[in-house]
Formats: C-alpha cells, sequence, structure tokens
C-alpha cells in the first residue's frame, strides 16, 4: 500500500506502521521454532497495540489520557505474561531439554 | 522535525521486527526486540506521552530485555536441529501468509481512517497536555476512574510473581509430606504418583 | 477529569468516605473482596506452614492458631468462598427490594451490577465450590507442598473471573481477562515435573498471548471509533450516531475482538488449545477452564454484542460462523478420540458452537436460554469431569477402552457418569434436555431465519449422542479390560468398602470432599431440570433489564459524540 508522505504525520500512518508491527509479530508466532523468539513476538505485537492506543489518544481525544491509562495497562500485564512465560519455558526446557518448539509431541495438537 | 525523526523511528522499528521474526540466533533478536522497545518510546514522546515513554524504557527496554537475556542463559543459546517435518514448509508457508494478510487488512484500513469522532477542543487540549506532562493526570485517572483495574493488576502482579518463582525453581519434590491435611480422614498412598510418573531431570 | 475528581474532593471535604463508598456501589464488589482477602490471607499464612519451616525453625511462629490456619489453605479458600457465595445471595434481596432496574454502575462504571452479574456470579460460585471439592484430595496427592499457592492462584483466576462478569469498560474487561487467563497458565503448568502439564501450559500461553493481542488491537480500534472513551456504554452511542461512516472498520474490530473472546470460550477456530490443554492440565484445572472461563466469557461476549443488535448484519454472520464450525469441529472429531479428556474437550467445542448460536439473534428471551444453557453446563460438564477425576484415579489410565466393564465393578461411579454424560447430550430428565430445547425453542420463535441452523444444531447434537453412549456403551456392556480386572481384584481383597469408595490404592474417591462434588453435580443436574422455570424466569428478567439499559443509553435522535469521553460514568446509574 502507498502511505502519502504529509508534513504531518497523521493517525492513519501510526496505525498502519502498528499494524505492519503487529503482523510480523503475528508470522513470529505462528512460524517461531524457538519458544524465547515466540514471547518476544507476543511483546511485539503488544507493543504494536500500545503503539495504536497512544496514537489514537492524541489524536482523537488528547483531553482525556483513558488511552494511555490503557496502554499502561497493557504493559503491565504484558510483562506479567512474560514473567510467566519465561518460567514456563525454563519449567520445560528441564523436562526435556529442549526449546524448538517442534521437539514437543507429548500432545498431539 | 518531527516528520523526520517518526520516518526514522519507523523505518529502524521496522526493520527491527523482521529482525526479531527472522534473525538466525535467538540472541540477536532479543537485541532487536531491545531496539523496537526503544523506538516505540520514542513514538510515545512524539505523541505527548513523555510519562509512558519513560514506563516503556524501563519496564521493557531495562526489565523485560533482562528477564529474557536470563531466560535465555538459562535455556541455552543452542542452535535447532534441522527440520525434519514434512509438511512444514506447508506451515510456514501458511504462517507467513496469515501474518501478511493481518496486516494488510489493518493497514488497508488503518490506511482509510477517518477520525469522525475527534473531540473539537483537540488543539487546546493538546497544548494543555503538553504544557502540563501527563504524570498527574495519568496518576489521577488511575486512582479515581480506573481504581478497579489498578487494584485487580496488582493482585495478578503478587500472583504472576509467586507462580513464576514455583515453576522455575530449582528443586521440587512433589513428595508431599501430608501436613496440609492433618486433619482429613486418610493417609497418602505413594501408589497413587504412579499414572502421572514425574520425569523431572533431577 | 471533571468526572472523578468533583466526587472525590467533595468526599474528601466532607469526610463523609462511606457515603462516597456507597454512592459508587462498592458494596456491590464484596465478593470479589472476600475472595481478594482470602487468597491475601493463604499467601501470608503459608509462609508460616510446617512444610515451608522445617528447614528454619526459627521462622515458625508457635502459635496454635497460625499453625492451624497455615495448614488448612483449603479450608480457607473454601470458607472464603461459601462466604461470597452468601453475600452474592444477599444482593438478590438488595435487587429485588430496590429494584435497581437498569443495574447500578459500581466504582466509575468499571463494573455493573445488574441481575446478569448476580446470577452469573451466582452460578460461577457454585461452580467453585465443586471445583474445589475436587481439588482437595488431588492437590493432597499431587502438590501437597505447594498447595496453599495452588490455591492462592485458583482464587486469583476466580476473581479475574467474577470481576469479567460484569465489566463494562475496556480496561477492567482486559484486566479481568488477563487475570483469568495468566493465572490458568500457571495453573495447567503446575504439575512442573510433568511433561505433559508444563507442555499444555506453554501451549496455552502462546495461544493465549496471541489471542489477547488480537483482542487488544481490537479494543484499540473500537476505542477511536467511541472517541476516545473506554466505556462498552458508549459504544450504542457511537454506533447510533454513524454507522455507514463505520461500517469498513466495525467488522474488523469485531472479528479481533471475537477472537479473543472466542479463544477463552474455544469456539472454533480458535479451539486448537483445547484439546491438548485439556488432556494435558490437573483435572480439577481442566473443569475450572471449562466451566469458569466459559462461563464468564460468555456473559462478556453478550454485554459486548448486545449493542450491535440491529446496527450491523455482520455481527450475525460473525457469530453464526463461529457457530457452525464450532458444531462441526467439535462433533466430528470427537467422534474418533479415545482418551476421555480429549473427548470432553471436543465435546466443549461443540457446546461453544450452540451456546454461540443463541447469540445470533441478540433478543432477549433467546440470550435468556444461552445463561441457562451455561447455567447447567456447568454441573454436567463438572461432574463429568469429578468422575473423569475418579475413574482415571482408580484405573491410572485416561483412555476410554481401558474403562471396559467399569460398570460391573462400580456400578454407582459409572451410573453417576452416564447421566452427566446423558446431560451433555440433552436427553430427557437431566437440565441438559431443558436447555437444549429452550435455546432452539427461542431461536425459532425469535427469528424464524435461523431455523436452518437449528436444524443443523439438531444434527449435530444427534451425532453427538453417538459418541456420549458409546462410553457409557463401553463402561456398562463390553467385557472388562485389564485395568479393571485388576481393579475388581483389589476391590475383592478388600472387601467392605462404600459402592463408590475404591480399594487400597484409590485415594481420590475414597475421599469425603470428591463424593460431595459428585453429590453437588448430580443435584444440579437433576434439579434444574425441576427447577427450569424459575431459573428461566431470573435469565429471562436479567436480560430484559439489560437490554432496557441499553435502550436507555441509546439517545432518540442522532447526536454528534463529540465529548463522549467525559460522560460515561454519571449517566449509567440510577439511584435507588
Amino acid at each position: 500500500m502507498s502511505v502519502a508522505v504529509t508534513p504531518e504525520i497523521g493517525l492513519s500512518t501510526y496505525l498502519v506502521l502498528a499494524s505492519i508491527l503487529f503482523g510480523l509479530g503475528f508470522m513470529g508466532v505462528a512460524t517461531g521454532r524457538h519458544l524465547m523468539r515466540t514471547l518476544m513476538c507476543v511483546e511485539l505485537m503488544l507493543n504494536a497495540v500500545n503503539l495504536a492506543l497512544v496514537a489514537i489518544n492524541n489524536t482523537v481525544n488528547p483531553g482525556d489520557l483513558s488511552g494511555q491509562v490503557f496502554a499502561i495497562f497493557v504493559l503491565t500485564v504484558s510483562a506479567a505474561e512474560a514473567a510467566v512465560g519465561i518460567a514456563i519455558v525454563i519449567a520445560l526446557f528441564k523436562n526435556t531439554g529442549s526449546v524448538d518448539a517442534d521437539a514437543f509431541k507429548e500432545l498431539k495438537g | 522535525m518531527d516528520t523526520l525523526v517518526f520516518w526514522f523511528f519507523a523505518v529502524v522499528s521496522v526493520l527491527m521486527a523482521i529482525g526479531v521474526v527472522f534473525a538466525p540466533s535467538v540472541l540477536y533478536a532479543a537485541l532487536c526486540l531491545l531496539s523496537v522497545f526503544f523506538c516505540m518510546a520514542g513514538f510515545f514522546l512524539l505523541n505527548n506521552a513523555d510519562f509512558l515513554a519513560v514506563a516503556q524504557v524501563m519496564v521493557y527496554a531495562v526489565g523485560l530485555t533482562i528477564v529474557l537475556m536470563f531466560g535465555l542463559m538459562f535455556t541455552g543459546n543452542q542452535a535447532l536441529p534441522a527440520q525434519d517435518n514434512k509438511w512444514g514448509w506447508l506451515v510456514k508457508t501458511i504462517a507467513v501468509f496469515s501474518g501478511l494478510s493481518i496486516a494488510g487488512v489493518l493497514a488497508k484500513a488503518s490506511s482509510s481512517f477517518v477520525p469522525k469522532f475527534v473531540t473539537p477542543m483537540a488543539e487546546p487540549m493538546k497544548q494543555n497536555v503538553i504544557a502540563n506532562g501527563t504524570a498527574t493526570q495519568l496518576g489521577e485517572l488511575l486512582l479515581t476512574k480506573y481504581i478497579l483495574p489498578f487494584e485487580l493488576v496488582s493482585v495478578l502482579l503478587l500472583i504472576a510473581m509467586i507462580g513464576a518463582i514455583l515453576l522455575s525453581k530449582k528443586t521440587f519434590s512433589d513428595q508431599g509430606s501430608g501436613v496440609f491435611f492433618s486433619f482429613d480422614e486418610g493417609k497418602l498412598v505413594p501408589e497413587a504418583l504412579g499414572w502421572k510418573k514425574d520425569v523431572g531431570l533431577e | 477529569m471533571v468526572f472523578s475528581a468533583d466526587a472525590l474532593s467533595s468526599a474528601l471535604l466532607d469526610n463523609d468516605w462511606t457515603g462516597f463508598l456507597l454512592k459508587q456501589g462498592v458494596p456491590f464488589l464484596s465478593p470479589e473482596f472476600i475472595l481478594i482477602l482470602t487468597l491475601l490471607l493463604i499467601i501470608v499464612l503459608s509462609l508460616f506452614s510446617v512444610g515451608k519451616t522445617e528447614n528454619k525453625p526459627e521462622n515458625a511462629i508457635n502459635s496454635p492458631v497460625v499453625s492451624l490456619l497455615a495448614s488448612n489453605s483449603w479450608n480457607l479458600a473454601m470458607g472464603g468462598t461459601v462466604l461470597a457465595l452468601l453475600t452474592v445471595i444477599a444482593h438478590y434481596f438488595l435487587f429485588f427490594f430496590n429494584h435497581f432496574d437498569v443495574g447500578y454502575s459500581v466504582l466509575y462504571g468499571m463494573f455493573k451490577a445488574d441481575l446478569l452479574s448476580v446470577a452469573s456470579r451466582t452460578f460461577l460460585l457454585v461452580g467453585f465450590i465443586i471445583v474445589l471439592l475436587m481439588s482437595k484430595r488431588y492437590v493432597a496427592t499431587f502438590m501437597a507442598k505447594q498447595a496453599s499457592e495452588f490455591f492462592a492462584i485458583l482464587l486469583t483466576a476466580f476473581t479475574g473471573a467474577m470481576f469479567l462478569c460484569g465489566s463494562i469498560d475496556f480496561v477492567s474487561a482486559f484486566v479481568s481477562l488477563e487475570t483469568l487467563g495468566i493465572s490458568s497458565y500457571l495453573l495447567v503448568g503446575y504439575l512442573r515435573n510433568n511433561q505433559q502439564s508444563t507442555e499444555a501450559s506453554l501451549k496455552y500461553l502462546v495461544y493465549g498471548g496471541a489471542s489477547s493481542a488480537l483482542f487488544l488491537f481490537g479494543l484499540a480500534l473500537l476505542y477511536g471509533l467511541m472517541g476516545g472513551s473506554t466505556s462498552l456504554e458508549t459504544l450504542p452511542l457511537a454506533l447510533n450516531s454513524g454507522v455507514k461512516e463505520l461500517s469498513a472498520w466495525l467488522p474488523i474490530a469485531l472479528v479481533l475482538v471475537m477472537a479473543g473472546v472466542g479463544f477463552k470460550i474455544s469456539a472454533a477456530p480458535f479451539h486448537m488449545w483445547t484439546p491438548d490443554v485439556y488432556e494435558g492440565a490437573p483435572t480439577p484445572v481442566t473443569a475450572f477452564l471449562s466451566v469458569v472461563s466459559k462461563l464468564a466469557a460468555f456473559v462478556f461476549a453478550i454485554r459486548f454484542l448486545l449493542p450491535f443488535a440491529g446496527h450491523v448484519g455482520s455481527v450475525t454472520i460473525l457469530v453464526s460462523l463461529l457457530a457452525l464450525l464450532s458444531m462441526l469441529v467439535g462433533n466430528t472429531i470427537a467422534l474418533k478420540q479415545t482418551n476421555i479428556k480429549r473427548l470432553l474437550a471436543y465435546s466443549t467445542i461443540a457446546h461453544a458452537g450452540y451456546l454461540l448460536l443463541g447469540l445470533t439473534v441478540l433478543q432477549y428471551h433467546s440470550l435468556a436460554t444461552v445463561l441457562f444453557y451455561l447455567f447447567t453446563y456447568v454441573f454436567m460438564n463438572l461432574g463429568a469431569f469429578a468422575c473423569v477425576l475418579v475413574t482415571s484415579d482408580l484405573l491410572k489410565t485416561e483412555t476410554i477402552a481401558d474403562m471396559a466393564g467399569l460398570g460391573k465393578a462400580k456400578p454407582m461411579l459409572v451410573a453417576m457418569f452416564s447421566i452427566f454424560l446423558l446431560g451433555l447430550a440433552g436427553m430427557p430428565i437431566t437440565a441438559g434436555f431443558f436447555a437444549k430445547l429452550f435455546l432452539f425453542q427461542a431461536l425459532v420463535t425469535e427469528n424464524p431465519i435461523t431455523l436452518g441452523m437449528v436444524l443443523l444444531a439438531l444434527v449435530a447434537s444427534t451425532v453427538s449422542i453417538y459418541y456420549y453412549l458409546n462410553v457409557i456403551r463401553t463402561m456398562v456392556v463390553a467385557e472388562p479390560s485389564d485395568a479393571v480386572k485388576a481393579l475388581m481384584g483389589q476391590t475383592e481383597s478388600n472387601a467392605g468398602c462404600a459402592l463408590m469408595a475404591g480399594g487400597g490404592t484409590s485415594s481420590l474417591c475414597g475421599s469425603t470432599s470428591m463424593r460431595w462434588a459428585m453429590i453437588l453435580s448430580l443435584a444440579g443436574t437433576l434439579l434444574l431440570g425441576v427447577l427450569a422455570t424459575p431459573i428461566m424466569t431470573v435469565c429471562d428478567v436479567a436480560m430484559y433489564e439489560l437490554i432496557q439499559a441499553g435502550k436507555q443509553l441509546e439517545p432518540e435522535s442522532a447526536q454528534p459524540p463529540a465529548n463522549v469521553g467525559g460522560v460515561t460514568t454519571s449517566a449509567s446509574s440510577t439511584n435507588p
């Protein structure tokens, strides 16, 4: 798609950027074999959402910062999720000695 | 100037995001993620979100990246063996295609976004926010309007911390002493553990 | 900022905290506060328990009360839950005497205390009591040293579900959904030396993380469309003002949000995690996920989709697509399952399909039947999982073929299991029959166009009867398998056991709590059929009030919602 280069960066440009980052993150979650990379890509997706929220807030209703509050909650929750995720990966690594998503055949998808 | 800064961050963040997904080593991917986090902080500054930018650097770029590095050290940064899955390429193709299509659909919709509901007072409000900073208003919102999710997320953080420590603790023995049930009928029977046998590597 | 700071500062000036809290409707959150206090108490007291301090005797507190409480985290959790249930029941009286026709907005419109949230929280609490009864002996057997943490995490997950039932704000909905989600990841992986358990947990985490990101992107888009307001109550306002301009945008936001909700209710095509997680997780946790997560997420789905009724045709198309796919996938793949937990996982997906069918019409009676279906589903599914827990503990296997001939060894257990499975299949006498009957009837009468889909659902539930009956046939008719023979040998040498109580090796089915869990589920499964009319009335009233409340929010004429962001909180609540 073509994004018009305007002197002022509009909301749609930010949203297009957020969508690209979001799509890349999704791609990484779907293809990634290394579990750590999968977790990183989830964080990438959540960051893209944060970018969209902050940009929307600044354009649509800059007087009420509820979008930024939302972004703070996303940030907090994603940090908790990453901590839990890494703990689970470590537990799985202790059990199997591998961090390869393709190596786990115990449960058939 | 803002435009220039925006395009710089935009190009860097997209390139680094591609790096997160496709970098050969996971360590490089983590470093790429770090620079994406910094670019995000830059975008936040461009959008008058000063507090959030600082929080982004502190939580993501410092905290989370370090935790990721620790995770990599625990699990070892080893190369994965070559794939022997017959349908692996198909899965990969579908995944790449779906990722691209998600990005495409969202971006197509985004490029036509008409901010229909923009507040008439947007510009003076923006100036006001720029003049006063966001921290005061954010604090007030967090402790009044959003007090309920704020309290709930504090419980969540506590439990996530406890759970993460529990799951990744070094030694672990499920051979319980039965302390928990000192008042219940019956006693613990070790044979009952048989059908879900522990397979720890300790 | 006008909305919040003024109320708070005036309360501060008058030093009238109780008045302020009452005005914000905080007493309506008392069950959640009780649960949170209980879980904090469990965490703090567990530090002093004998198991934690045995290596460091100097940390032990020599108080009989502390040591008694510390070693009884299950009893604490149960006590807190029962207390919360009592307070929720007290809320019914508040509602009947005060006539909150459209509910009460709690804490600046973050939570809606209406009959829907009160009724669904009642059944959530009853279901949670059964889950606690199921997990008592299991936890003591498999994770004795980490018991108090297990119950703390379980209570956190449950608190998230409770908040989700009343969330009418994007932020509180997201936070409660994630509280439920993240604690569930921990619970699924709690048997951390067991590879299946950790693997299931990781799968759940990856799928959950991706789907919550999709959910969030949808919420972010809606946040922009609603003019910078996070409250669901401004959604009707935004929809009324510019449907045509929004038409390109709304479907995308809707699909994204429904991806997040569909993940939690395990609707196809977001169901991929379900069989693996159900199989790998500790069985009480599986029961918790299949009932509590599902009920709470469905209540949120009802709240979220209702404003779209009559506005966007794509909602109907989207939801019926999800429903049809779920029925198809769930019922066909369930046919060839050999593991009982995987079978129940696919049956859960199929049930999500039937329930989603009820959301296609978005009129009050069909939504009420969805609610009733969910309530009966709580008891039937929990009962089935309780039976799975006992059976797999007796036979040390979860394969259906190994359960052959179990009826000869444990007739009472098999009878109960059969009733739960027949209930899930929708056979008469059980509440499952009435639930299906009401749902399909309401759908056809309220919108005849859905007739085709109802016929498909009937075909699907006929198929489902086959695989449920197949399990019962294996247990009752077939020749005993080796596992059952071994069990019968033990029982003979260990004569004098009660009907359900097992022989020497069994630890679970001999336990009183397990028996109570099964009896409660059985009572629910049968009684909800008998008491169908009064409970259906409650559901009808709840849904009617919800729709009335939504109508009050819609303006008579379309207005530009220019400063929607500021006026969200005060407009919605009608004070008594």
